[in-house]
């Protein structure tokens, strides 16, 4: 099993629900109005009046074999340009 | 959740709320009844008390001075001025401005039941008058008539009074000018003295023949009756058969000593239509009709009542109060239409898309149909000011919108989804629109503290334009994004066609207005401190320029009106002024083409609302010109000609000319000096050499004088001791004369349930020389005859026709009228004469009149526009938790002054009290601009630009909205500035200024605010967008 972290854009957060289900995942975290900025670039998404927009951050769960096809359509999405960053790591337990 | 996300991501609950709101507006719209002017409650009531048969100077010793003396410790009393003349005593007295009126006229009532024992017996009971606004009347009509004129009270009692005010909504019709019949006893002085009789003799024995009274109850077996005795006369022939008097064994009646008739009591005024003799009636509403509806029904059954008349009977419309409502109204919607046409194509233009523009003009019918759900709840009208305030708050409306929207849509052009953009535009400006609207609020909210005319007026105004841009303000952050998020795309470009082209020219142009605006931005910004200086010395030069702006209180219009009230030598009868006015009426026919309508009264000067008294040598004119639009002279180049024709009449001692109204706001003459000073030789001459003086300076029309020329008066000086030798008093005496000349109301006839008054008099041929009245008798108590002559010497007097006093004080006043020459300059030269007099301490002398008014509505404006500058400040620094920023904002203030001083010298237009309120309106709208601005320019140096590049960047960035927010509000002025019609003409020195101010201001500001923040922020360390 992998998590799979993922911070993007608030704006994407109903395509990325749209997504999940395509892919028939359907167990997920979902954090709405997180803030955050890019490690080079990337806009800061505080919130406030000089950066008002915010991010969505999401945890999913995948198997081995579900990752790949879960992590092409999430780099596909991120080619539209709204950003979006997604962090693999493995699962070692879970209940 | 911030309220335009919540409004984003619930588009339908957004729509519901709105629509809501609409739907009540419209119920409210509906609902509202229409007017001319706001409810005003006048803190002004009249006493009136008339003193038959008493000169002016009795009037004042005998009537006004008791009553001013009681009336002088009423509560929450301002002045007490007074008018004492023939017959009639006025007391005026004005409460200060919030007092309660129902509270003041129980005091007034209280202290008049005081005074009563103080004032002479034959005095009639004084009347206490209040100014309504509903009292005005909507329609007033003339009836004039050939052969039915005797008949003509009846007539239009039974076919006119009766029918109208069946109809709903009519509150009282009143006739006005009607002759008053009376059964005359016209007694024989010859006879009277055969028989030994006197008037107060006769006037006895008629009231004691003429009794209906109770006689108590007769119980006949089972049944009780009541018994009356009633020698009440049932015809004019039972009057003649009273015995008056035993003499010698023979009984006298009345038909043996005079004649009796029915007739006509003497005439005080005549009045006459387009050269015909009539009467007039007014129809006044019920407090809470609807003026216009009302005014719709009578004018419905009147075709109906005409045809109903016998055929010489003329009804003529005079004045329909309906007429200028509507008018007022249509064009005042007229306005608002222009003005959304105007301020839609600004935003067509610079946003280039029909999708943005309808998201836009969505909060207009939003934000203005709420100021009707205002005007309802408080329980207003539909009214000039009201729709004017509404046409000035449009342009208001859609900046926050704009400034909204136009975010919104960069963000789309950089890419992001519609949604998105939405919440992001609005996140980025939501805290520069709300400083925005908290700035205006801060500038109208003072305006509905204003008191008296101009609360009225600008009250108004305060509370509906708050009302409306907050309203526009949560329309902005939540209506726009809503529908921007739903239908805004990027704008297409490439397409072709003509419009496309044309939008893409449009787009070159703005691209290349913000370019030079960059390069003059980059310099201004290099060389701060040159730029500064440059501003400051524009600045300093238009202070220079202050002294040449002329000042009024309120503009004038010209509503078509010409109003000549005039006055011929003292001491002529009513016939022979008759006689002058139809002259004249001639002559006006024949030489004012614009002529519509002309009706003039003979014998007062009282106006047709309830004028009082007036002598018979004065006169009234009224001309009614043809519309605006048929004519090529303005009624103020008729003035003058009229005002040619008076002159030209030699008969005419003085008279006014006024034309055009002031909207009705100070009927008072423009300039008004008082004289106080008991000697009335001394004040007169005083008076009559300023009035001289006055005459020779420049600007000043219709010079006038407040107290008539003197005029000669009898007066009978009775000799005491021979009074006593014969056991008389002069009351007894002064009684018998007065029965004889004035004639004496001896009792009522009753007949079909109308009464008339009885009055005994001398026929008129034996009351008309002094020989005559020498020779007139009284009766001792031993029953001897004496003669007026043995009693006492008949001698002339000078006497004023008209008394007037301020504050218990005598006082006369010089006023004119002014015509080309603003007001302050006149005053100034008329200051310098007064001042160059040697004053006798006894006399002081003030200013009044339209001047008076215009320092007190100035100072309270001027007090007015601190307290909003200080609010603004307030809200700023509060808003921007910073004390510099503020500061570094309103320096765009001063140049809004420059801008209105310039306006008003190119156009030529006196600053007045409306000229004013613009300047004050001016202070909210053009820190809005800044606030913009300086809010962005911020934004960017927190997300890290170099300040100089954020100013920069910021302003260019910020070019369009503010482009745009500043070109609706002058274009929404535009109209009015233009003068489009009755109704709007009032608004235009405002409309004047704040075009004046906002455009020159605007250009400042977009250089010398980024400049000065510069300057000032330099060094400062500005906060990022940390981790908030």
């Amino acid at each position: 099993m992998k998590a799979v972290m993922i911070t993007y854009n608030e704006v994407l957060s109903e395509r990325l629900i749209h997504l999940l289900d395509e892919l028939e995942l359907r167990g997920f975290t979902r954090w709405n109005g997180v803030q955050g900025r890019g490690t080079t670039t990337g806009e800061p998404h505080m919130g406030n009046h000089i950066w008002p927009s915010l991010n969505g951050a999401m945890y999913v769960v995948v198997e081995d074999e579900q990752l790949d096809a879960f992590f092409d359509a999430l780099s596909e999405l991120d080619a539209q340009g709204r950003g979006l960053r997604a962090f693999v790591s493995p699962v070692e337990r879970a209940i | 959740m911030n309220i335009f996300r919540l409004a984003v991501s619930r588009p339908i609950a957004t729509s519901m709320v709105f629509i809501a709101i609409m739907v009540f507006g419209i119920y409210s719209y509906i609902r509202l009844p229409v007017d001319l002017f706001p409810e005003v409650d006048s803190p002004i009531i009249s006493v009136i008390t008339s003193y038959e048969g008493a000169g002016a100077l009795e009037v004042e010793r005998n009537v006004t001075e008791h009553l001013e003396s009681v009336l002088g410790t009423t509560p929450e009393l301002l002045e007490i001025t007074s008018t004492s003349m023939d017959n009639v005593s006025v007391v005026t007295l004005e409460f200060n401005g919030g007092a309660n009126m129902d509270e003041a006229t129980n005091n007034v009532r209280d202290r008049l039941g005081q005074a009563e024992f103080l004032l002479p017996d034959d005095v009639n009971d004084p009347i206490l008058q209040k100014f309504d606004a509903s009292a005005i009347p909507v329609v007033i009509y003339s009836v004039t008539a050939d052969e039915s004129y005797p008949e003509l009270e009846q007539i239009i009692d039974d076919y006119i009074v009766n029918p109208l005010n069946r109809i709903s909504g009519v509150g009282d019709v009143s006739v006005t000018g009607a002759p008053s019949r009376e059964v005359q006893v016209v007694l024989d002085p010859e006879r009277l003295r055969a028989y030994n009789l006197d008037v107060p003799q006769i006037a006895q024995a008629l009231q004691a023949e003429n009794i209906s009274s109770p006689a108590g109850r007769v119980d006949l077996g089972t049944e009780s009756y009541n018994l009356r005795v009633n020698t009440e006369f049932r015809s004019v022939d039972d009057i003649g058969g009273v015995i008056v008097a035993n003499y010698q064994g023979r009984q006298v009646t009345l038909d043996q000593v005079a004649s009796i008739r029915e007739g006509f009591a003497d005439e005080d005024a005549i009045s006459r239509v387009n050269g015909r003799q009539g009467l007039t009636f007014a129809v006044q509403k019920q407090t809470e009709a609807n003026t216009v509806e009302v005014s719709e029904r009578v004018m419905a059954q009147m075709p109906a009542i005409a045809e109903s008349l016998p055929d010489d009977v003329e009804m003529t419309l005079i004045i329909d109060t309906s007429d200028f409502i509507v008018d007022a109204i249509n064009n005042l919607s007229s306005v608002l239409f222009y003005a959304v046409v105007f301020v839609v194509l600004v935003v067509l233009i610079f946003l280039r898309q029909w999708r943005a523009t309808i998201v836009i003009a969505a909060t207009i019918p939003v934000s203005l149909i709420v100021g009707f759900i205002y005007l309802t709840l408080v329980g207003s009208t539909l009214n000039m000011i009201s729709l004017s305030s509404l046409s000035i708050a449009l342009g208001m409306v859609v900046d926050d919108a704009i400034v909204v929207l136009e975010n919104i849509m960069q963000h789309i052009e950089r890419g992001s989804t519609p949604r998105e953009a939405a919440i992001h535009g609005t996140g980025e400006v939501g805290v520069a629109v709300v400083a925005t609207t908290l700035t205006v609020v801060a500038v109208f909210l003072p305006l509905t503290f204003l008191e008296g005319q101009t609360g009225v007026w600008f009250g108004q105004l305060g509370a509906i334009v708050v009302v409306t841009v907050v309203t526009s303000t949560v329309a902005a952050l939540t209506l726009t994004p809503m529908m921007g998020s739903l239908m805004m795309k990027p704008v297409d470009e490439k397409g072709r066609g003509p419009l496309k082209a044309l939008a893409r020219g449009i787009d070159k142009g703005l691209r290349g207005i913000e370019a030079v605006y960059r390069g003059a931005l980059g310099v201004a910004v290099r060389f701060r401190k040159t730029t500064m200086l440059a501003a400051l010395a524009v600045f300093g030069l238009s202070v220079a320029l202050v002294p040449r702006v002329g000042t009024e209180f309120m503009p004038i219009s010209d509503d078509g009106f010409v109003t000549v009230s005039g006055e011929l030598e003292t001491s002529r009868s009513l016939e022979y002024t008759s006689e002058v006015v139809t002259r004249l009426e001639a002559q006006i026919t024949e030489e004012v083409p614009e002529l519509k309508r002309l009706n003039s009264t003979s014998g007062t000067s009282g106006s047709m609302f309830g004028g009082v008294g007036g002598g018979k040598n004065e006169f009234q004119l009224r001309m009614e010109l043809i519309d605006q639009d048929d004519r090529e002279r303005s009624v103020f180049e008729v003035a003058d000609q009229v005002r040619g024709i008076m002159a030209g009449t030699p008969e005419i001692v003085t008279s006014t000319v006024t034309a055009g109204n002031s909207g009705g706001a100070g009927s008072a003459q423009p300039v008004a000096v008082e004289i106080r000073g008991f000697n009335l030789e001394q004040t007169t001459a005083l008076a009559r050499d300023l009035a001289e003086h006055m005459e020779g300076i420049e600007g000043t029309r219709d010079v006038n004088l407040s107290r008539g020329e003197s005029r000669p008066e009898f007066e009978i000086i009775f000799d005491r001791e021979r009074l006593s030798d014969f056991g008389l008093t002069s009351a007894q005496v002064a009684q018998v004369v007065r029965g004889n000349i004035a004639g004496q109301t001896a009792t009522i006839f009753r007949r079909d349930g109308d009464e008339y008054d009885v009055v005994l008099r001398y026929a008129e041929g034996e009351r008309s020389s002094l020989e005559q009245v020498r020779e007139m008798t009284v009766n001792t108590p031993s029953g001897a005859r004496v003669r007026l002559e043995d009693l006492g010497e008949i001698k002339e007097f000078m006497v004023p026709p008209n008394i007037e006093r301020i504050d218990r004080e005598r006082m006369l006043t010089v006023s004119a009228g002014i015509e080309g020459r603003p007001l302050n300059l006149v005053m100034e030269d008329v200051r310098e004469w007064v001042d160059a007099q040697n004053l006798p301490p006894q006399i002081a002398i003030t200013y009044g009149g339209d001047f008076q008014e215009q320092q007190e509505s100035f100072q309270d404006l001027f007090l007015i526009l601190a307290l909003s500058l200080i609010l603004v400040y307030l809200v700023m620094a509060g808003q921007f938790e910073s004390l510099k920023e503020p500061f570094v904002i309103m320096f765009s203030i001063p140049f809004a002054f420059t801008g209105v001083i310039l306006a008003l010298l190119i156009t030529n237009t006196p600053l007045s009290v409306i000229g004013l309120i613009g300047a004050i309106i001016l202070v909210g709208i053009v820190v809005k601009n800044a606030i913009v601005l300086i809010d962005y320019i911020k934004l960017l140096q927190g997300r890290g630009q170099p300040i100089f590049e954020a100013i920069v960047d910021g302003s260019v960035s910020r070019l369009r909205p503010v482009l745009m927010t500043t070109l609706t509000t002058i274009l929404a002025m535009i109209p009015l500035a233009l003068e489009i019609g009755e109704g709007a003409e009032l608004w235009k020195p405002m409309a004047i200024s704040v075009i004046g101010g906002l455009s020159f201001s605007t250009v400042v500001t977009l250089i010398i605010v980024p400049v000065l923040y510069g300057m000032f922020e330099r060094n400062a360390k500005t906060e990022t967008g940390g981790m908030t």
